[in-house]
């Protein structure tokens, strides 16, 4: 048996999937906007919304690199770096292509015909293509320049002073380098994506045109190439490092206060599973305001909600609800220390404060759409 | 000249101000069960997750069976078999699958069984649904394949039965008569248990002179 396949469930799975629906939704709102100005106007907004796209789950498809957890919990175990990596490029190209195909249907949907839309929808292509090669470069880079340089070289000075004092020098890489990253793919991009343009707007391509375009292929395979050998020489002790300032520098381990209307829940088991989401939910206020305003918003508007406004909310519903899943995950545990208590079971009553701001945002919009333009 | 299982030299290691190591050094010799004590907080666990690669050190060097563990990561860990204080076996894998993983990765064919009645008995039934203390044997089991030179376990009998730990023991025992050293970090009552394979206890404070 391969030790691949047991590795597998360690990666996580749950990389995101709701976020690529929200800014599939944003981008093909604004393409929309941009349309009425232009088809060479739209390209140019389309230019700068796909690395905007990208960026939204660079860190959820990149996190197996150097982040997860199980890689930190399997570093003592000799599993070569280069299995490491190919496990990490798993998530990484399922993450990419996630997200590159719903942001492939948002610039498809929003051109103003089918050639603008399939131009836009090339473009895109380049550089989600590029992203694949060059993201998993940059996580070896950051792998490689994670680990312990001597602290008067100019790499510790450069450790020291791009990270501000406030995270361990070691992890200060990981600040910058899956952005730089994507920086980077996108203008390996650009080549392609003029030379697309300039063919779909009647003009000759040169050779010049096609060397540029050919050099930017050839930098990018040259880059993953190297990478699983960079990775492999940095690996075992950037993840260390990154550990170490998660841990030590992540904030505080008291947590914020329990919210002040939490004892309005009487009961303890109920009040118990909502102050568990408020804490395992990152920004819940944030997210729930979203989705009740953007509800509010198109259920208040003259123009009756379009495809992509709907895909807005559908991935507003989906943040709100997904982060719930970390205490389902847990549900049989919770079930099991729970259950020698006097306590009502309480899932039902928790699913349903869960569900009821659901009701509330996508009740009004519904009617608003039965109600007609 | 066989290389000592393990060699920690001048580890150094602070958490912002705090020197919870300073310039520590320990050899582990061939056969030999070194038992790491001392009160919580006192650094036990962060030499272990030095000795382990976990945690990188400030300064200082530790050597796996010859091999350093920064210079050599990958011929380090073929040597070392390390056990978590929390043993999590992976959703979705049986005994048995984890067996043939932990064979895969250290090189070794994969065990038909485990020699203990208890455990063959569940083996092809998801490791999830073991108790604790069959999880934690399942998991020093997957260590025991190959040739293991250096075992790091911290707390390995926490939550095992009498029967599971003597089954333990006696398989620690035999791989120690083979040559392999251990470091364990351990609480005084687990001290008794021990007693069998002929611990020197090191009380983990003494290491870091002050």
């Amino acid at each position: 048996m391969r030790a691949a396949s047991p590795l597998r469930p360690w990666e996580d799975a749950r990389a995101s999937w709701a976020l690529p629906v929200v800014a599939a939704g944003v981008a093909a709102s604004l393409l929309g906007a941009a349309a009425g100005l232009g088809e060479s106007a739209q390209r140019s907004a389309a230019f700068a919304l796909g690395p905007a796209v990208l960026l939204v789950t660079l860190h959820a498809r990149t996190a197996g690199y150097l982040h997860d957890d199980g890689l930190a919990a399997t570093l003592p175990l000799p599993i070569p770096p280069a299995r490491r990596f190919a496990a990490a490029g798993r998530r990484h190209a399922l993450g990419l292509a996630w997200q590159g195909a719903w942001a492939a249907l948002a610039f498809g949907l929003s051109g103003r015909s089918v050639a603008a839309s399939t131009i836009l929808v090339a473009d895109l292509a380049v550089l989600v293509a590029m992203a694949a090669l060059v993201e998993p470069l940059a996580a070896a880079a950051a792998a490689w320049l994670g680990r312990r340089v001597p602290a008067e070289s100019l790499a510790g000075q450069l450790q020291r002073s791009l990270g501000g004092g406030w995270t361990l020098p070691e992890a200060v890489v990981h600040l910058w380098a899956p952005a730089a990253g994507l920086a980077l793919a996108a203008a390996l991009a650009m080549p392609g994506q003029l030379a697309i343009d300039r063919w779909a707007e009647g003009g000759a391509l040169r050779a010049g045109h096609l060397e540029v375009c050919a050099a930017a292929v050839a930098l990018a395979l040259v880059g993953r190439v190297l990478a699983p050998r960079i990775y492999a020489g940095g690996l075992f002790d950037a993840v260390p490092w990154l550990r170490q300032a998660m841990r030590t520098l992540a904030g505080p381990p008291v947590p914020a206060a329990a919210p002040r209307w939490l004892p309005l829940f009487r009961d303890p088991a109920l009040r118990l599973l909502v102050l568990q989401h408020q804490r395992l939910t990152p920004v819940p206020v944030l997210r729930l305001l979203m989705l009740l305003g953007a509800a509010a918003f198109l259920a208040a508007r003259a123009q009756a909600p379009g495809l992509a406004e709907l895909g807005i909310l559908v991935g507003l519903v989906a943040l709100w609800l997904v982060p719930a899943s970390a205490l389902t995950r847990h549900a049989a545990d919770q079930r099991r220390l729970l259950g020698p208590l006097p306590l009502r079971d309480a899932r039902s009553r928790a699913w349903a404060c869960l569900l009821a701001p659901v009701a509330l945002a996508v009740a009004p919009v519904l009617a608003r759409i039965g109600g007609g333009p | 000249m066989t290389a000592l299982p393990l060699q920690v030299r001048g580890v150094q290691k602070r958490y912002a101000a705090r020197v919870i190591l300073a310039g520590v050094d320990l050899e582990v010799g061939p056969g030999e069960l070194v038992v790491l004590r001392g009160p919580n907080g006192t650094g036990k666990s962060t030499l272990l997750g030095c000795v382990c690669g976990q945690i990188v050190p400030d300064e200082g060097t530790i050597a796996i069976a010859g091999s350093d563990l920064r210079a050599a990561p990958m011929e380090a860990r073929r040597a070392l078999r390390a056990l978590a204080q929390e043993v999590e076996v992976p959703p979705g894998i049986t005994g048995r699958e984890w067996l043939a993983f932990c064979a895969d990765v250290f090189g070794a064919p994969a065990p038909g069984g485990t020699g203990d009645p208890q455990l063959d008995e569940v083996l092809d039934q998801l490791a999830t649904t073991y108790s604790v203390g069959l999880r934690r044997r399942l998991a020093f089991l997957g260590l025991c394949v190959g040739t293991p030179r250096l075992f790091v376990l911290d707390e390995p009998f926490a939550g095992v039965d009498v029967d599971g730990r003597r089954a333990m023991l006696e398989r620690l025992g035999a791989d120690l008569r083979a040559g392999a050293g251990a470091l364990i970090a351990a609480h005084d009552h687990e001290l008794g248990e021990l007693a069998s394979l002929g611990p020197r206890v090191v009380d983990v404070r003494t290491l870091s002179p002050t």
